[in-house]
Formats: C-alpha cells, structure tokens, sequence
C-alpha cells in the first residue's frame, strides 16, 4: 500500500489538491488507520495556526518612533529583486541547458512548440506550418510574461489546467491564425508548461493571467481545468460551462471559482 | 488608504491611527519570523518610521493590511540577512502575554516548534500558513522561486512533525 506524503495530506487539507487526487486520498484515508491519524493531525495543527493570538507590542515603541521621525530618521523599505536580476544569476545554467534541448530538439523534428517561443522571444518571426510535430517541452518559467503557440493535433487542441490558484484568471478571445496563442502574465507565467502538438498543460497557475487566443481555423478547442471541462469550441460553437463573465470579444473565467 | 501628511504633527497624527491599529499585528508578524522580541521591535519601529516614505509607492490596490504586512515581511526578512541581530532570547514572556489562557499550552507548544524550524524554512511556513500569502508572493520577497516555496513549506510541515510527535 502506498501511503501519501504528509505534504499531499496538507495539500488535501488546504483543498489544494485536484478533485481526483482528492477523491484517491480520500479512499486512501478512510482505510488506512495510519494515514487518517496524520490527516487529523494536519487539520488539528492547521486550526491551531489559526488560533495563534496576536502578539501585543509594548507601548514604548510608539515612543521610539517618534523619537526617530522627529530626529530625521530614515528608513528605506527594501525593494524586491528585478526579474531579470533575479533570475538570470540562479537560473542562466538550466535556461542555457533548457535552449539547448530545445534547439536540439527542433532540428529533429519538423515544429516545435518550444522552437516557436524561441523564436518568439528573440524576436524572430515563428515559423508557422500545418505538419503538427510531437515535441514535447516542459519549461520552468522565469519571467514575469510568456507566449508561445501550440500547433492543432488533427485539427484540435486540448488545454488542462491543473491545480489553479484562487486568483487565477483565464481570458478567451477568438484570434486569427492557425495556432492557439498562449499569454501568461504575473504568477501565471511562473508556472510549468508542457506543450505537444494539440496539447498544452498548465500546472499550478498561483494567480496572474492566463489569455488564451484561439484560432478560427482550428476545429476544436477544449479547456479543462482539474478535468473538469471549463468551454468546447467545435467548429465555430461555443459552449461554455461553468459560470463566465463576457467581456467584450473576450470571456473572463476566475479559475479560483471553479475548484471543486 | 490611509494618507499620511509627513510634516503634519498634531495629535492624533494619521500615522498615530495607522500604529494603534496595525501595531500589534506587524509586531506578531516580525516576532513569528524573527523569533526574537527585541528584533520583533526594531523591525515594528523600522516599519513605522519608513511608513510616511512607503505609502508613497502604495496605489490602493487590495488591502491596506496586506500591503503593509508585506512591507513589515521585507523589514522583518531583511533584519533576517542582517549582521546586526541582536542576541535571540526566550521568546517564554512573549508567547505566554499572547496566548489566550484556553489554549496556551497548545498555543506555546506550537509557537515553542515554530522558532525551532530552521529559518529559511520558518519564514516560509509562517507566510503561507499564518499570514496567507501566495507562494508567488512569498517568492518575491524571498528571492527564490515560487517552486522553492513550496519546496520549503512541505519540508517545514515535516520538521515540525517531527518535532511535535517524534
């Protein structure tokens, strides 16, 4: 029997899991004395950080402060990190490592979705063609914006979302073209993303953005997040179903909402 | 939002209304991640004194207190890095003035685990789990990625297992 990790008991806990990783744990759970004994004291620990009381800070400080100001004292509220000064130094290595795969990669097959978003991010024009490639790609995003196209599989294109945050937001507009443009902004685009020919997955998107422009000329289109289909687009219909905004051309999904 | 007119010195002042109501809050919020009383303190005083400067790059987006909260964390992580912390001490006197007479002995056990995790592990732990920040957001004012956030709070969860029930 293969227990889970106390980290995927928190996950559950905080109902941060998938609805089907959710459901295995619970039968997992209910079977398993072991288990259900960690579960409980996951869920007793977690109600317990809720409770910690506020600490009181001694009526002195308020004092101090004023000393400080009225002495011209001043302190400068440290800035977060630049992207690019953040990330570049930590990751040039693996970024390095990830383009060359890539590269490797493209020459060997005929399109490459990854090939497409490099040529994208050099600002080269994408070569675009109607031979889907199975190319597989799995990046760790860095930056704070990404795009890249996925080409259609037989005239589709499936989207899975997995794990979204409750701030995460999904915008769908129609574009032209023949290949699903994919924008992420803010916490989405440091999420991980694997593309193929006719499919693309987003794990975790924390919050931020994620735009979704999809061709006309691609027959269908399917997003699901969690496994659960969000909206179909099948030859020019559109059927949504979960609740959406319409926001002009566009349609606004808060994917925080539709978490099981 | 609250605005502050630096030059302005009358009784009550802005920043007055603005401590007395976020003072004990801040102060919580360093002390969990400092683990000390007297830095807690610097890092309270840090925050009040930078606070007329700071609401300057505040644009009202989302909660006052978060907002602020996020200023105390980049105090609180940065006397962290600090070569100036001042020694650690007990934090006994602390947690036992906070905790409700109810649930003190788990409360003090659990604050007592909590200054045990290793730093780096304790700061996320106390950002996700107490405070309810994102990891995205507990990534950028770590400096590391929100992967590594999550790295570090599973791992805390499993120090402090270890360390309630070994």
């Amino acid at each position: 029997m293969i227990h889970p990790s106390l980290d995927r008991l928190r996950a559950h806990a905080a109902g941060e899991l998938p609805w089907s990783q959710r459901s295995r744990v619970d039968t997992h759970v209910d079977r398993c004395d072991r288990c259900r004994s960690e579960l409980d004291w996951v869920n007793t620990t977690r109600n317990a950080l809720s409770r910690l009381p506020v600490h009181t800070a001694r009526a002195t400080n308020w004092e101090v402060i004023n000393r400080r100001i009225e002495n011209g004292d001043v302190v400068l509220v440290p800035k977060p990190l630049s992207v690019s000064r953040l990330v570049l130094p930590r990751t040039a290595v693996a970024a390095l490592f990830v383009l060359a795969f890539a590269a490797a990669a493209s020459a060997m097959v005929g399109v490459s979705p990854v090939r497409e978003w490099i040529v994208r991010v050099l600002g080269g024009s994408p070569t675009i063609t109607d031979s889907p490639a199975v190319a597989a790609d799995s990046i760790q995003h860095a930056a704070r914006e990404l795009t890249l196209l996925v080409a259609p599989e037989d005239g589709a294109i499936t989207v899975r979302i997995e794990a979204p945050g409750n701030t995460a937001r999904l915008r769908v507009r129609v574009v032209e073209g023949s290949e699903l443009e994919v924008h992420a902004t803010g916490g989405a685009a440091i999420s991980r993303f694997r593309s193929a020919a006719g499919h693309l997955t987003i794990v975790r998107p924390d919050s931020g953005e994620i735009v979704l422009g999809v061709p006309r000329s691609v027959r269908v289109v399917t997003v699901q997040a969690d496994e659960r289909e969000l909206l179909r687009v099948q030859n020019g219909q559109l059927r949504i179903q979960v609740r959406a905004d319409t926001v002009g051309p566009e349609i606004l999904l808060p994917l925080g909402s539709i978490r099981p | 939002m609250p605005r502050l007119d630096p030059t302005h010195t009358g009784a009550p002042s802005e920043l007055e209304v603005i401590y007395r109501r976020y003072a004990d809050a801040v102060y919580t919020l360093a002390l969990r991640i400092t683990g000390s009383r007297e830095d807690a303190e610097d890092v309270l005083q840090d925050v009040f004194v930078a606070l007329p400067g700071a609401l300057q790059s505040y644009r009202e987006e989302g909660r006052f207190e978060s907002w602020l909260k996020r200023v105390a964390a980049r105090i609180a992580l940065m006397r962290l890095r600090s070569k100036n912390r001042k020694q650690e001490k007990p934090l006994e006197e602390a947690l036992l003035n906070g905790a409700s007479s109810t649930n003190a002995l788990e409360q003090i056990a659990l604050e007592r685990a909590l200054q045990r995790l290793p730093e780096p592990l304790r700061a996320v732990f106390v950002l996700r789990e107490i405070e309810g920040f994102t990891h995205a957001e507990i990534a950028e004012l770590l400096n590391i990625s929100a992967a590594n956030s999550a790295t570090r709070l599973s791992r805390a969860w499993a120090a402090l297992r270890k360390d309630i029930n070994p």
